[in-house]
């Protein structure tokens, strides 16, 4: 039970500093010392992932879900909200007016490219086949996010109209924050391109991000009814959401 | 110090001081993001919040064993959702979720690039749910008096208090529910070579 609690004021940084330096030299030098407090310390963070992850469990998220089955719920909702708006009615007549509330716009929706950007990820490095391979490697400094690495080997390429070539740049562009550049080369990009549906999408972003509310609005609208299935549930909630921005 | 590491360093700060209600709030912004991404991949709702819970807790465990790389440039909700990405392509590999849309060879390739990082990562995501498997085995009272002394850092004097014992009858408890859960684990693992 002593080493146990030993154990336990390691984790909880309870010791003093010299019982901590004699803790953690006796952890490098006793194997078997070694082994029971890593063992004792999985066992902890068991404990604490396993009430963390019942917290999570009860916290509610917001739900997308349009499933009918579910519609019961909803009815009950509706009741406990007219329930609510009834007492809150009553309790108003009561009361003095208080400051009106800010308008859903000011709450709300307020950051939409940041809801919904991620970077794409890149494409997989066939390291290997000489033709690509100065495209691979700046594949591979881009997926570890080291961009002027990145840049450096493309912009050593010959061919700087290809569409791969364009889109990823104007990835890197996103990425460092120069929307202007990057949505001016994406609009290079024709519908051939198989990068045209990935282009459309992050067009959409950079509006969103540069406040371009009415043009994204109208680019949303244009996405919809195209012929792409890319992202599409997300780009009609996003046309939903600015829809209300409006309103 | 950049913002995205000021942002880091808040989140690392809040799971460490098991601050809840910043973890939660850093879990509810996570999760637009997080479902649509499953969302893409084939999945649902409910099977996003699943992933959701268990990155969490795989991301706790990182911070607290010193194993999460604090960049400047790249968000922990990037890294997140990078650990729920990883938690969804190994689900979507099983049995269970076979009928889902499966990941396509561009996203295998890419899978095959971070083999190391992903395989880690799902380690400890399973052998963490085994454990949580074997602390549901505890009686309440048990589970009661360690989550109150491991997550709530109550002290042994409130723990004794709470549960109306002596100070000295409450470690003795704490003493047993521990070595208790350690046995049952140990009968299913052998734990002194976990590494969770």
């Amino acid at each position: 039970m002593k080493e146990f609690n030993e154990f336990d004021a390691y984790i909880n940084d309870e010791l003093n500093e010299s019982e901590k330096k004699s803790f953690e030299q006796r952890l490098q030098e006793d194997i078997d010392f070694y082994e029971a407090f890593e063992s004792h310390r999985n066992i902890v963070l068991g404990l604490e992932t396993y009430h963390l992850k019942n917290i999570l469990k009860e916290h509610k998220l917001p739900s997308n879900n349009k499933n009918p089955k579910k519609y019961g719920k909803y009815i009950v909702s509706a009741i406990v909200l007219a329930i609510a708006a009834t007492l809150i009615g009553i309790a108003l007549l009561k009361k003095p007016p208080q400051k009106p509330p800010k308008p859903a716009k000011e709450n709300n929706d307020k950051n939409i490219f940041a809801l919904y950007y991620e970077t794409d990820p890149g494409l997989p490095s066939k390291m290997g086949f000489s033709k690509q391979i100065v495209f691979d490697k700046g594949m591979i400094q881009y997926k570890i996010k080291n961009y002027n690495r990145a840049l450096e080997h493309w912009n050593a390429l010959e061919n700087q109209n290809n569409d791969t070539l364009i889109y990823y740049k104007a990835m890197i562009d996103i990425n460092t924050g120069n929307y202007s550049k990057a949505y001016s080369d994406l609009q290079k990009l024709d519908e051939k391109s198989e990068f045209y549906p990935k282009a459309q999408w992050y067009k959409l972003l950079i509006l969103l991000k540069e406040k371009k509310e009415q043009e994204a609005k109208a680019l949303s609208k244009e996405l919809i009814s195209s012929k792409s299935n890319y992202r599409l549930e997300d780009i009609k909630e996003i046309y939903q959401r600015l829809s209300k921005i409006r309103e | 110090m950049s913002d995205i590491k000021k942002y880091n360093d808040s989140i690392i700060e809040a799971f460490l001081k098991k601050d809840d209600k910043t973890i939660l709030r850093f879990y509810e912004e996570q999760w637009i993001k997080v479902r649509s991404v499953i969302s893409k991949m084939g999945g649902n709702e409910d099977q996003a919040k699943d992933i959701m819970q268990e990155a969490t807790t795989a991301l706790y465990i990182n911070i607290k064993k010193n194993k999460y790389k604090n960049r400047s440039d790249v968000s922990i909700s990037t890294y997140f959702v990078q650990l729920c990405k990883f938690r969804w392509y190994d689900l979507s590999k099983s049995a269970h979720f076979s009928k889902s849309q499966s990941i396509n060879t561009n996203e295998q390739l890419m899978l095959m690039n971070y083999e190391e990082e992903y395989t880690k990562q799902i380690d400890l995501i399973e052998r963490n749910n085994q454990l949580h498997k074997t602390i549901d085995l505890l009686n309440q009272k048990c589970k009661s008096i360690l989550l109150d002394f491991y997550w709530k850092k109550m002290s042994m004097a409130e723990i004794a208090k709470t549960y109306k014992m002596t100070i000295e009858s409450a470690k003795n408890a704490k003493y047993r529910c521990m070595n208790r859960l350690k046995s049952l684990f140990k009968s299913k693992k052998a734990i002194g070579n976990e590494r969770i």
